[in-house]
């Protein structure tokens, strides 16, 4: 019990670690901020979905299922971007 | 559909891989459901980027962090909650299912206090918006997509709170654990903390070094 809860806390300390690092980094002149502050973004969207949604310990089939969205929503972001992209 | 590999906990005859199947179709559904806003999103700030970067600057930065920092904070209680409620331990996973929608609602408290400061300058649109002066055209946009934004995630997190608050009753009631019901709601409130870590980077920290 208390193993799982020290990682589930330490999962925590990174998220809020990577927040104060958006946050920080955000001030800093570079061109780059939002493509950071979206690479930590998935980061932390990757560690909610790993250990608090259990991802890591789900059956393939839930696997499957939890990356049909963002493949769909990929697709939506495609298909959609060459049509903006493309009008005159 | 082996799911052993899933359940570390001796209650793994309560779990149903069936209901947490359902549960991520659904938020399957929320993800296009909110993807919609982040494209138009997307597509707005591509081609007003100035507008978009002077915009955010209008938005509290510091209430913004204190509210990501309150919601991830409620995740871990959440996941927390799951963890437990799989032990049978009732109480501790009330106490940490309270906690939870207890940080919701502080959630709720500093974003309803941002849209009000919103409406007293005049920046809700909907809400006698005026565009100041001094600034470029389309600043309407931002805050209409921030506003439609913000404000879906809010009657998730409302919905969330009033789930997570219906299982403590019957669980305080019945003194029973609801151990899939539990972890379900877990699921759909880690979603809410999903879509709050995009919306704040793209609406909060845009164009603060400028």
């Amino acid at each position: 019990m208390r193993k799982e809860l020290t990682r589930l806390f330490v999962v925590y300390l990174a998220l809020i670690a990577f927040l104060a690092l958006t946050v920080a980094l955000s001030f800093t002149p570079s061109p780059f901020n939002s493509l950071f502050g979206l690479l930590i973004a998935f980061t932390k969207a990757s560690l909610v979905l790993l250990f608090f949604m259990e991802l890591r310990k789900s059956s393939n089939l839930i696997k499957l299922v939890s990356t049909i969205g963002p493949l769909w929503l990929l697709l939506l972001f495609l298909i959609a971007s060459l049509d903006l992209g493309m009008r005159v | 559909m082996d799911d052993s590999k899933f359940s570390l906990q001796p209650n793994t005859n309560h779990y149903s891989t069936n209901a947490k199947l359902g549960m991520w179709i659904f938020l399957t559904t929320e993800v296009l459901f909110f993807g919609a806003v982040f494209f138009l999103y997307s597509a707005y700030r591509f081609t007003y980027p100035q507008t978009f970067a002077v915009a955010s600057n209008y938005l509290d930065i510091l209430l913004g962090s204190i509210n990501t920092c309150i919601l991830l904070t409620s995740s871990f209680s959440m996941a927390c909650a799951v963890h437990l409620v799989r032990l049978e331990k009732r109480k501790t996973t009330i106490l940490a299912l309270l906690a939870t929608a207890g940080l919701g609602f502080i959630f709720l408290c500093i974003k309803g206090y941002e849209y009000y400061d919103k409406y007293k300058r005049h920046l809700l649109p909907g809400f006698g918006f005026i565009s100041p002066k001094s600034n470029p055209p389309h600043l309407k946009l931002f805050f209409s997509l921030y506003l439609t934004g913000t404000a879906l995630h809010a009657v998730h997190v409302l919905m969330g709170i009033l789930i997570i608050l219906y299982f403590v009753l019957r669980m305080t009631v019945t003194k029973k654990t609801f151990v899939e019901a539990t972890d379900l709601t877990g699921l759909y409130w880690h979603f809410v903390d999903l879509v709050w870590i995009f919306l704040f980077p793209l609406f909060y920290l845009l164009g603060r070094n400028s």
